[in-house]
């Protein structure tokens, strides 16, 4: 009744890691020598580590569930993902994160007060949210309640009620983080990068009191209705359970959930940005900027993101990457700065990110644009190109030790639709890039004339230092524009 | 839909047990020992995954500082970032980074942490990194400076550029009124600036001293090598002074205030009630926290109930403990809707405490707390790192590294009766501090 398509991931050695001398690095004889402390030590025989096995099954309502066994630690983590999210809000932007948020707040049979106590009780946690791509579903507890888990699970997700006096409550919750959200930096930032970066829908859009009103029960129900559908999602579990056993459960409890059409993917259009612009948030009684220079970039699924990692590594990864060197080690103007690959289904973004005090923001977007710049016209030194392939490699693995990692993992792989393969190939794809290829990428990816600059700060502080780097747009807390 | 602020400011300074500890059902075997020089080492084998983690944990914080010099004990946390006699400046991160792990530092009232993660075939980088830091570290005028800045940064960051950042300042102003406790790990720039190098190389040589560290260090290790390389890298640093420590006399009779913050960033009104509570191993301890899970852990939770499911008056209820080695608060929180009034927030919160006082809690909510105390401390052993710094911690402040173990056992003891008798011992209201945040009119 169930087509099983089983994949083992095979055994992946961590070559790269192996020592630096020739010595082999044994600590049993170095043990008899006198300690050099004038040296790093060698390390030993590098670990032999791999992606870990876990298992792929189909079930016949088409429904993909991974086992990732781990008897690290007596609990079990249930986590199901639907390859729906955001993007499909239509008019009413929000909708998804409403459907997410009133998953638990009623099922058939019980009152959110009800399931609340149930959770509760066996010191359960369950979550749900949406982001753009997908809606994640998850519930943890103690193993020995893992029938419990999934039950629970189970009725959120396939017999939710949603109430109208809990809709409305959540309404008035919403209104209100909305208020506060108005007055936190971060929170501000990043709606103001992706509303550059992507425009006013899709990625870029954000709930407002007129799109909270707008929501009416019926819409949660036909966004369920449509989205909700056993071979429209994954499900990862994660602990003390084996595989058969979880196969069974899985089949026990969900029997009977019906396939459905697998939704259209919405059109979406993009801004061109064809030069480089500021946006400045007003927040008058900011003491810090908080920055991001952010542009355009390619889908998840792009066979270079590995590679391209590796640059963005050397440009803003952790402590050791250019720009935490540059503005904070050497400068000191900021605690934190760096640069990431935003991933997202579509399309994703870059972007560079730093909170520095209000006197030397211009000249911390200047440094920011001087690194892009040099990341693109000089080769990477090969020692510094090499520590960030460690880096990124190691961190890699040292990751792997968490089992709810190998399910994230996993499962972005079934949401963002990368090759079956990916997480084989990765560290090897990582391992590969010479000098001349990460200047290649950086080329073909960076484009600082194609960059937004998004500040949230103090207008009269900074907004006159900032013209020199185009033209500036002035925005309130709302993100309307104001000149 | 989350809302962010408080939790977020709460927990950033590392006050509650790192994870909770380990489940009855799991034992996480261990050795430990003294070095001569008074180092306190623990070794935790396991091959699951190929890592290693060490911790090393010195017994000084922010309440150990001189009330003229708040913030030393975390900007001394960045100084030993920046090198060693046998380190080049800014290589430690870089050496870390080129091997393939990460690495970080905190700094609470209580104690200054630092951690490392790497492939376990490079044990002998960390324990040469954290010896170099302990034995001789760079203490000049280049990275002082930077660090100067960096730190006044991360003061803005984290507190004076977001709603509702000086909460965990005004909280222990209040409850911890008089002790060293008054002022938080971040302390006053103010300070910094004003220190020479001189206050800095005393304050590295009174409490980083090897009798004053823990070492931690859990993952795929051979136990015997491991102790062999820990005598070679850190067995050679003299023992240090025994550092003086600060004397408290803790106890519940305090003036209270009430306090209204007048800031102009906050977006909803916002009311803490603060109470002094015992110190971290206290007897009361465990009934006090089972007593927070039942007010405001989950949806079912009394506070959540009340104020944002009942009433709907607040958008978020919550309450936590600060239990330190010398002092402790316990705090409830609520931040209103808008329009609804802190008064009402207030009213609300008031009540919700007083029935604990005066009806205690159901034989069903202790079991609900006690359940959930045990998917907390389950959910906590998953980590190398985590081991570690549970095993360190727990050596710390108990002396007894194995109550990593058991940490279950003591919550068990815990009865309705003691759950009523200490919420009538704390939780008076004429022991509550009150901070309030309004809405500044605009």
């Amino acid at each position: 009744m169930k087509t099983i398509s089983s994949i083992i991931l095979l055994a992946l050695p961590l070559a790269f890691l192996a020592c630096n001398s020739n010595s082999g690095g044994g600590s049993d004889s170095i043990a008899m020598e006198p300690l050099d402390r004038s040296k790093r030590p060698d390390p030993g025989p590098a670990p032999a580590s791999s992606f870990p096995d876990y298992d792929t099954i189909t079930t016949s309502e088409g429904l993909t569930l991974y086992v990732i066994e781990s008897n690290r630690q007596p609990t079990i983590t249930y986590r199901l993902m639907f390859r729906s999210g955001g993007l499909f809000d239509g008019e009413k932007t929000g909708l998804a994160e409403f459907v997410a948020s009133m998953l638990d707040q009623g099922v058939v049979g019980k009152s959110a007060f009800e399931l609340a106590s149930e959770i509760d009780f066996i010191g359960a946690s369950l979550s749900a949210s949406a982001s753009s791509d997908f809606i994640a579903v998850s519930v943890s507890g103690l193993s020995k309640y893992k029938e419990q888990l999934l039950g629970i699970l189970n009725s959120v997700v396939r017999a939710p009620t949603f109430p109208e006096e809990e809709l409305e409550k959540l309404k008035e919750r919403t209104v209100s983080n909305l208020i506060s959200e108005r007055s936190e930096p971060d929170a501000l930032i990043e709606k103001l990068r992706r509303k550059l970066v992507y425009g006013d829908g899709g990625y870029g859009a954000f709930q407002s009191e007129e799109s909270v009103a707008s929501i009416t029960r019926d819409d949660l129900v036909a966004f369920h209705r449509k989205h909700f559908i056993p071979n429209n999602a994954s499900l990862a579990i994660v602990g003390q359970i084996d595989r058969d056993e979880g196969v069974k459960l899985v089949e026990n409890r969900l029997r009977g959930w019906r396939k459905g059409s697998i939704p259209e993917e919405p059109k979406l259009d993009f801004p061109t940005i064809s030069e480089r612009a500021v946006h400045l948030l007003d927040r008058s009684d900011s003491v810090q900027s908080t920055v991001r220079v952010a542009q355009q970039s390619f889908p998840r699924s792009n066979q270079d993101a590995p590679e391209l990692k590796v640059v963005m590594s050397v440009l803003g990864g952790g402590f050791s990457g250019r720009l935490f060197q540059n503005l904070r080690e050497d400068k000191g103007y900021t605690y934190g700065a760096g640069s990431y690959a935003a991933n997202a289904a579509r399309m994703g973004a870059i972007v560079s990110y730093t909170d520095v005090r209000n006197e030397v923001t211009a000249d911390a977007v200047g440094e920011i644009f001087n690194e892009l710049n040099r990341i693109r016209e000089e080769p990477i030194p090969e020692a510094e190109l090499d520590m960030h392939k460690k880096y990124l490699a190691g961190n890699y693995m040292l990751s792997l030790e968490r089992p709810m990692t190998i399910a994230q993992n996993v499962q972005e792989i079934d949401v963002y639709g990368l090759a079956p393969d990916y997480y084989q190939t990765y560290v090897t794809q990582m391992m590969s890039v010479t000098p001349e290829l990460a200047l290649e990428l950086a080329n073909k990816y960076l484009h600082p004339s194609k960059s937004v600059i998004g500040i949230v700060g103090k207008r009269e502080e900074v907004g006159e230092s900032l013209e020199r780097f185009g033209d500036v747009t002035i925005y309130d807390e709302k993100l309307e524009t104001q000149n | 839909m989350k809302f962010i602020p408080f939790s977020r400011l709460l927990a950033c300074v590392g006050l509650a047990a790192p994870m909770g500890a380990f489940a009855a059902s799991l034992n996480i075997e261990f050795e430990e020992y003294d070095l001569p020089n008074g180092m306190h080492v623990i070794l935790h084998q396991n091959s699951d995954a190929p890592v290693v983690s060490s911790y090393v944990l010195y017994h000084v914080g922010s309440k150990d500082e001189r009330p003229d010099r708040t913030g030393f004990a975390h900007f001394f946390e960045h100084l030993m970032f920046e090198g060693s006699e046998n380190i080049e400046r800014k290589q430690i991160d870089k050496l870390i980074s080129g091997a393939g792990g990460n690495l970080n530092a905190s700094t609470s009232f209580d104690r200054t942490d630092y951690y490392i993660n790497l492939p376990a075939n490079e044990l002998e980088l960390a324990l040469w990194i954290e010896s170099e830091r302990l034995m001789h570290a760079v203490i000049d005028e280049t990275g002082v400076e930077t660090q100067r800045e960096v730190v006044k940064e991360e003061r803005r960051s984290r507190y004076d550029n977001q709603p509702y950042g000086s909460i965990m300042e005004n909280m222990a102003k209040a409850v911890f009124n008089g002790t060293p406790y008054e002022w938080t790990p971040i302390g006053s720039a103010q300070y910094i600036d004003d220190a020479t190098i001189e206050e800095f190389r005393d304050f590295y040589k009174k409490w980083y001293v090897p009798n004053n560290a823990i070492l931690a260090i859990s993952g795929d290790i051979d136990v015997e090598q491991t102790q062999r390389l820990v005598e070679r890298y850190f067995g050679e640093i003299p023992r240090g002074a025994e550092p003086e420590r600060v004397e408290i006399e803790w106890n519940l009779d305090a003036s209270v205030t009430t306090k209204v913050v007048e800031e102009p960033m906050t977006p909803l009104p916002a009311t803490v009630h603060i109470w002094r509570a015992p110190v971290l191993t206290d007897e009361d301890a465990e009934a006090i926290d089972l007593l927070i899970n039942i007010l405001a852990v989950g949806k079912s939770s009394r506070l959540y109930r009340r104020l944002v499911d009942t009433e709907r008056a607040a958008v978020n209820a919550a309450a936590f403990t600060w239990l330190q080695e010398k002092a402790g608060l316990v705090a409830a929180y609520a931040i209103g809707n808008r329009g609804v009034s802190i008064e009402q927030l207030d009213a609300l919160v008031e009540e919700e405490v007083q029935k604990l006082i005066d009806e205690g809690v159901t034989s069903k909510e202790l079991q609900k707390a006690l359940n959930q105390k045990e998917a907390e401390i389950a959910s906590s052993v998953g980590t190398m790192s985590s081991r570690a710094q549970s095993l360190a911690y727990y050596h710390l402040w108990y002396g007894d590294a194995g109550r990593a173990n058991n940490e279950l056992e003591a919550y068990l003891k815990v009865t309705r009766e003691d759950l009523q008798r200490v919420a009538k011992k704390y939780l008076l209201k004429e022991r509550r501090n009150t901070l309030h945040y309004p809405v500044p009119s605009k």
